[in-house]
């Protein structure tokens, strides 16, 4: 249940791989609290690696980049949120958000490490197979011009290098050879919330579905209220009409003024 | 002088009032574009690609010269005052730029940033223009056995610069190049991976791709983080936007520093702009007089990237009109306007399409003033546009990303793949498999084929071509080595390990 338990930490953990002892404990810290300080602290090792002419100065920014590293966070939000200090991100912690389990509970499944790379290692590799039989079920038609090897080698040879590439990606996935990637995975794990996603998901398909049929700035308004509710805004009436003026706008400018065909629905409301 | 008289030819086509207006009105949108959170400069090609079904091709390149520039210039602001850097080569900006704005220094950052984007970008652009030509006559001569191990080159590097574990680059890469098959082969009619979809015989579209991987899956990623993360908040601009005597005296010499890395190093077949911030970040480091300052706000931290990146950005330019191979995920999206024409970047564009290439670098030139007379005055106005409801933004994100990619052919199949890719991309993102390999194999996938098997009917079926041609074997020997080495560095022992990570970029939103 809880991270702190030497049961649940990950096997590569305590497995050796090459790194220094000291390494470990940081990193074993940084999995387990994954607070700010958790992760400053794996920074500040990565740094201590070095054991160069770093400066003290030099430190701040090296262990910015080591943290972004770390949370693998690209996201504008989420930097933010790392930036704040500490107590902000423990703050946020404890609120519990829509009641959704996170925290320890929603990351830490029987084996200790994050499911989701092996998965997509997995996925990765039977995507190469795939296109690797598919490939060799391309018909090489029996006019070949001139010595050209035909339409099958290059594909062949796609679907190979990504069977290859996939299958040593499995193979380190599967040790764990890459604790940073597990840890990456595990934040992402932790963060991620994916009833917003499937909800968005569904809109963007029903957009997709109904948008020839409904025409253009009809379905276009719909959808910009609906994203930005599932996104979080509380004031759909006015989302209604901003999507409205804006699929109004696109319509007219496309439509009308470039002559870039949109479809105008079925039902015929015209303008 | 040759050069001289066509760059003339180029002044005076874009000198045209719709031309002017064009590249003004690039600047702009690319910089409102590039300013809002999440939007790189990349993204912000990609979702605009669109208008190439509106205006006529030389038109539509001065368009996106504008763009590109104004993407650059807009994502210094926001890695300056929100720590978002909108794609890995503002990393270092963001180590200096932000603490500089939170000291109340972030016009003095903003203005080093955009003037610095100015002398690189101009000076840059004189490389282009010079070195453009002269790269063109060499590329003529190239051949197809070592066309293709060019193409390896640049994908390796690319693959190597971006991911911090390269086999899962190598994964990302395969699959794009996998991408690129789909379709009828050019040169047999052969049907592949089309699965009988008519739609799919032309290859799926580019643009489709494009705009589900990067404006799709971050809106995904948005929602997926909802609410763990809260929206960012801008810095306050405090202070007068503009440089005091001693941040000029501090400026100039990174300045010109970024630009000798960045232009030159953009311009190999192999650059891209990762390479020369880092390059520029750490030189200016260990140069500067005040090593107290870095981390902290150096200016020089900003001054030094800021031109790297710009410099680096024209750079990008010259594998990319003289080969046809875009080095950076914002290069692959020019590439993607130019093939909506029908116009193929290579060796012969400078002869065959002079008015396109050369009203090109003359709008380069006119962009950036126009970016150094628009961008300062109106940050005031990009400050306010960073305060903008975050879920209203990515509506409309998503409303600008469904037209264009429904604009293509008019047809909802394109969204639908525009949408799968959106997925794929969100997981890829998730799992931390880096996404501008991908992008790079699925444009250039079909090049690098036809390249593949024209060298081997040249050498009437014998394999071993790439290799037993010294030229060709050299250059695969520097892929293997741009892909191995810092694997091997990595595994070598700690000192060694943190040093490749020093110069291993972080991975930002949208060219990762």
């Amino acid at each position: 249940m809880s991270d702190q338990s030497p049961l649940d930490r990950s096997p590569q953990d305590r497995s050796p791989h090459g790194r220094v002892p000291q390494d470990r404990t940081a990193q074993d810290r940084a999995a387990q609290g994954r607070t700010a300080q958790g992760r400053t602290a794996q920074g500040r090792t990565a740094q201590g690696r070095t054991a160069q002419d770093r400066t003290a100065q030099d430190r701040t920014a090296q262990d910015r980049t080591a943290q972004d590293r770390t949370a693998q966070d690209r996201s504008p939000q989420d930097r933010t949120a790392q930036d704040r200090t500490p107590h902000d991100r423990t703050a946020h912690d404890r609120v519990p958000h829509g009641g959704i389990p996170h925290g320890p509970v929603a990351h830490a499944p029987a084996a200790g490490r994050p499911l989701a790379p092996r998965v997509a290692a997995l996925a990765f590799l039977a995507a190469g197979v795939t296109i690797l039989a598919l490939a060799f079920a391309i018909p090489t038609p029996a006019l070949a011009e001139g010595t050209d090897v035909g339409p099958r080698a290059f594909p062949l040879l796609i679907g190979a290098g990504l069977t290859i590439t996939a299958a040593i990606n499995a193979v380190q996935c599967f040790r764990g050879s890459d604790p940073a990637h597990d840890e990456q995975a595990r934040e992402e794990a932790r963060v991620t919330e994916w009833r917003p996603v499937a909800l968005l998901l569904v809109t963007l398909a029903g957009y997709v579905l109904m948008l020839e049929f409904l025409g253009y700035w009809q379905t276009t308004a719909v959808l910009f209220a609906a994203v930005a509710r599932i996104l979080g805004s509380r004031r759909s009436g006015r989302d209604l009409l901003v999507g409205l003026a804006l699929a109004l706008a696109t319509y007219l400018l496309f439509d009308q003024l470039l002559g870039i065909h949109l479809p105008p629905g079925y039902l015929r409301w015209d303008l | 002088m040759d050069v001289l008289s066509h760059l003339g030819e180029g002044f005076a086509h874009a000198f045209s009032p719709l031309h002017l207006l064009l590249a003004l009105g690039g600047c702009v949108l690319g910089s409102l574009v590039g300013v809002l959170p999440g939007l790189g400069p990349a993204t912000t090609v990609a979702l605009l690609l669109p208008l190439t079904s509106v205006v006529d091709p030389v038109g539509a390149l001065v368009l996106f010269a504008g763009i590109y520039y104004g993407g650059m210039y807009g994502g210094s602001t926001t890695a300056i005052l929100l720590n978002v850097p909108g794609e890995t080569a503002s990393v270092p900006t963001t180590l200096e730029g932000h603490p500089m704005a939170r000291a109340g220094r972030g016009g003095a950052a903003l203005a080093t940033a955009a003037i610095g984007s100015f002398v690189a970008g101009t000076l840059s652009t004189l490389g282009v223009t010079f070195a453009g030509p002269a790269f063109s006559s060499i590329a003529e001569h190239i051949q197809p056995a070592e066309y293709f191990a060019i193409l390896v080159l640049a994908f390796a590097t690319v693959t190597a610069v971006v991911a911090d574990a390269p086999v899962r680059g190598l994964c990302s890469l395969f699959l794009g190049l996998a991408i690129g098959l789909v379709g009828i082969d050019s040169l047999t009619g052969q049907a592949r991976y089309t699965f009988g979809v008519p739609e799919l015989f032309d290859g799926i579209a580019l643009v489709a791709i494009a705009v589900g991987l990067f404006a799709i899956a971050e809106a995904l990623y948005t929602a997926a983080r909802l609410r763990r993360a809260p929206d960012p908040e801008p810095l306050p601009l405090r202070g007068r936007i503009g440089m005091t005597r001693q941040d000029w005296r501090r400026s100039w010499k990174p300045w010109l520093r970024g630009t000798a890395l960045g232009m030159p190093i953009g311009a190999l077949p192999a650059g891209g702009a990762e390479i020369p911030t880092f390059l520029s970040y750490n030189l200016e480091r260990r140069l500067t007089k005040h090593p107290e300052q870095f981390g902290k706000g150096a200016i020089e931290g900003v001054a030094g990237p800021e031109a790297a990146n710009n410099a680096a950005f024209s750079g990008v330019l010259v594998p990319l009109l003289t080969l046809g191979i875009p080095t950076s995920a914002t290069a692959s999206m020019l590439l993607i306007a130019f093939q909506m024409y029908n116009v193929q970047p290579g060796p012969q564009l400078f002869e065959t399409q002079p008015t396109l290439v050369w009203t090109l670098i003359a709008s380069l030139y006119i962009g950036n003033v126009v970016l150094l007379l628009l961008n300062l005055p109106l940050i005031p106005l990009w400050v306010k546009l960073l305060k903008i409801d975050r879920p209203l933004l990515t509506a409309g994100i998503l409303v600008f990303a469904t037209l264009g990619v429904y604009a293509l052919a008019q047809n909802p199949f394109d969204l639908a793949v525009a949408l799968a890719f959106g997925v794929l991309g969100f997981l890829l993102r998730r799992t931390g498999y880096p996404l501008a390999p991908l992008v790079l194999g699925a444009v250039l996938g079909p090049m690098t084929e036809t390249q593949f098997r024209r060298a081997l009917t040249l050498a009437e079926g014998d394999w071993t071509v790439f290799v037993t041609r010294p030229v060709s074997a050299a250059i695969l020997a520097l892929a293997a080595l741009a892909l191995i080495g810092p694997m091997l560095v990595r595994r070598r022992g700690p000192s060694a390990r943190a040093q490749a990570e020093d110069s291993a970029p972080t991975h930002p939103v949208n060219a990762p």
